[in-house]
């Protein structure tokens, strides 16, 4: 197994070998020789070269916070098997949430035709309104169930389009 | 004589006006719902009462259950913060008739202000330079009253603030959605859904100036402050002095901003917001509150707004006049909110897992939150401000790009690698640039450089151990990631 990081969109199949203080990172075909050593404050100082770095982070599940070099990052880690066949479905048409919040208002029901870019939901977090457009032209074939001003989690399914 | 305050707030700014209190050996009473037990508010202020769930007209914006609060702990004033009811004349008047001293300007001088149309009126009758546009009732030809501003124009809650209820319009076929949106978001932020239109300058710089006043008609004003730098009308970089404007520029302003107070009967700290462009400047409108972004007037003027708000609430006289006023060296503000830039800022609720920030001479944190604690999707994403203070702007640029550099907040997605991208662009370091910066150069914004540290610390961090096998289909990438560290993204 290596494992996929993925930040910002983009995926990267990463590895680490570690051996005592030092370590081989692995990134697509390229290595890089470097160590660290833990702080007292919780950090770790990473040391590629003659340079080296305070860095910060905390995991969860399958999420790693990191701070380094003056930024903070987001990663989302995958284990990747070899034989593994990428079978979620991540058709466009498919529209999850974007955001952990509230259901607002609903504009479209099961069987409405639709048009791209027409609003199909409202959502609203941190007192900001978030519009779900439909993605294309098309028909309501499922729509989230959800009572309005239900909370919404990132990820939720929130509605489905299909050809008319 | 205030002897305890009650602070109407959450967050950052609930903090500010807690330290302040503590400063003056005054009493501070903290309210809070259900999801905020554990925000830093409620631990540092003196008292604190829990005044219902996370709805805020059920906690926060609820009249009775904050002078109930205030009774309960027998307060003597109530301090707005900013945001919430700090803007809402009939609480203010409600305060008062509770028997309370309210922390702000008068109720009457709020309602006046706060009503956009009404507001522009006075200033036109004062002398004090408009934006042409629209300010009657909205029914009727709403398209020929659109056609007769020109575009592009701006869909304004007449009772907004803060970019809620704004939407610019740039084609007629934009505008009936544009209205319907922006009333939605103004009757749930301010509970009044009116709306005014008015032309858009197309290259403005957002120029406010600050005002403070004493209830016996002294009213000075602390120079501007440039807040051009903002996303969706939202101020995410501020600082003072402006470098657009000359002296004799800010002069004018100034003039302009205490002649928009007198004329409203202005106490307490007040902002007069206008618009700039090519050398003349236009009333956008005025917050009668506590400026979000006060802390670079407060830096560069040597002044604490919020004990003179105090002060003044208590009936002192100001004792500084405008000859005592002086800007010095520069000050910056970055708003720490948790947005994700890399997803057109969509809002990043959490846990805080890990707060560091970042200390030394002219850094300063207006922080809200802690370690451990939640930020809900229930109220605004603004965390934290870090202000910084340096004797000229490109050092005061250099200490924030470094203070930036050394804020450590884990658990939740963050603006931070964005604010520290802006502050490190080139036009931004010239000076150069109107309210359309961020939209212009940081559009479909995305993280260039992945350090190698960055990614050895995610996998040191999940104790990685297994042999190398790379997965089939990944791709032959001819070394793009540098020997110094840094690892571009394709």
């Amino acid at each position: 197994m290596s494992e996929r990081l993925t930040i910002g969109g983009k995926s990267f199949d990463v590895k680490l070998r570690r051996k005592g203080d030092s370590f081989t990172l692995i990134i697509g075909e390229e290595e890089f020789q470097g160590s660290y050593s833990k702080t007292l404050n919780g950090g770790i100082n990473v040391k590629f070269g003659s340079s080296n770095s305070i860095c910060y982070s905390k995991s969860n599940l399958d999420e790693t916070y990191v701070f380094a070099n003056g930024k903070n990052y987001f990663f989302k880690h995958t284990k990747v098997r070899f034989d593994s066949v990428d079978t979620e479905e991540t058709s466009e048409d498919r529209v999850l949430s974007p955001i952990t919040g509230k259901l607002l208002d609903s504009k479209e029901s099961e069987g409405n035709l639709v048009s791209k870019g027409d609003v199909i939901l409202v959502l609203e977090a941190m007192k900001m309104e978030h519009r779900l457009t439909a993605p294309r032209d098309g028909k309501i074939s499922k729509i989230t169930v959800l009572k309005l001003g239900s909370q919404v989690k990132e990820g939720d399914f929130m509605f489905e389009i299909e050809d008319k | 004589m205030i002897k305890k305050i009650l602070i109407a707030n959450r967050g950052e700014i609930a903090c500010r006006v807690i330290r302040a209190c503590k400063e003056m050996s005054i009493k501070s009473v903290s309210v809070y719902s259900d999801v905020d037990f554990n925000s830093p508010h409620v631990s540092m202020a003196d008292e604190a009462v829990c005044i219902g769930p996370a709805n805020p007209s059920e906690s926060y914006l609820n009249f009775d259950k904050i002078i109930d609060a205030a009774r309960l702990t027998s307060s003597d004033a109530i301090h707005p913060g900013y945001g919430f009811l700090s803007e809402n004349g009939d609480f203010a008047q409600y305060v008062i008739d509770s028997g309370l001293i309210f922390i702000g300007p008068s109720p009457e001088t709020i309602k006046v202000m706060g009503d956009k149309a009404e507001s522009k009126r006075m200033m036109e009758e004062a002398g004090v330079p408009t934006i042409p546009g629209h300010d009657g009732e909205l029914n009727g030809n709403i398209d020929s009253i659109a056609k007769k501003i020109g575009f592009p124009l701006m869909v304004k809650a007449a009772a907004g603030g803060g970019g809620k209820g704004m939407r610019a319009v740039y084609k007629p076929g934009e505008l009936s959605g544009a209205i319907e949106s922006a009333s939605n978001e103004a009757r749930n932020s301010f509970g009044n859904d009116t709306l005014i239109l008015e032309r858009f300058l197309d290259k403005p710089r957002h120029i406010e100036v600050q005002i403070l006043g004493d209830q016996k008609g002294n009213i000075i004003h602390l120079f501007e402050r440039e807040c051009t730098i903002q996303r969706r009308h939202q101020k995410i970089i501020e600082e003072s002095p402006s470098v657009a404007i000359t002296n004799k520029l800010r002069k004018k302003m100034g003039e302009a901003a205490i002649k928009a107070a007198e004329v409203t009967n202005y106490y307490s700290t007040g902002t007069v917001e206008f618009l700039y462009q090519d050398g003349e400047f236009f009333f956008l409108e005025m917050n009668t509150r506590l400026q979000v972004e006060h802390g670079v007037t407060e830096m560069v003027c040597g002044i604490d707004l919020v004990k003179w708000q105090i002060r003044i609430a208590n009936g002192e006289r100001l004792s500084l006049s405008q000859k005592d006023i002086k800007q010095r060296g520069h000050s910056i503000e970055c708003r720490i909110y948790a947005e994700d830039p890399s997803r057109n800022f969509l809002p990043t609720p959490g846990y805080v897992r890990k707060l560091a920030l970042p200390v030394g001479p002219g850094i300063r944190n207006d922080v809200g939150i802690v370690e451990g604690q939640e930020v809900s999707s229930s109220y605004d994403p603004l965390l934290s401000k870090l202000v910084v203070w340096d004797s000229n702007r490109a050092d005061a640029i250099e200490k924030m790009n470094y203070a930036l550099g050394n804020f450590v907040v884990l658990g939740l997605i963050t603006n931070q690698p964005f604010l520290k991208e802006v502050i490190e662009n080139k036009e931004f370091l010239k000076g150069n640039f109107d309210t359309n910066f961020i939209s212009e150069n940081f559009s479909n914004w995305e993280l260039e450089d992945i350090p190698l540290e960055a990614i050895a610390t995610a996998l040191l961090a999940t104790k990685t151990s297994s042999p190398v096998v790379m997965s089939k289909d990944s791709k032959a990438i001819s070394s793009p990631w540098t020997q110094k560290g840094h690892w571009r993204q394709g």
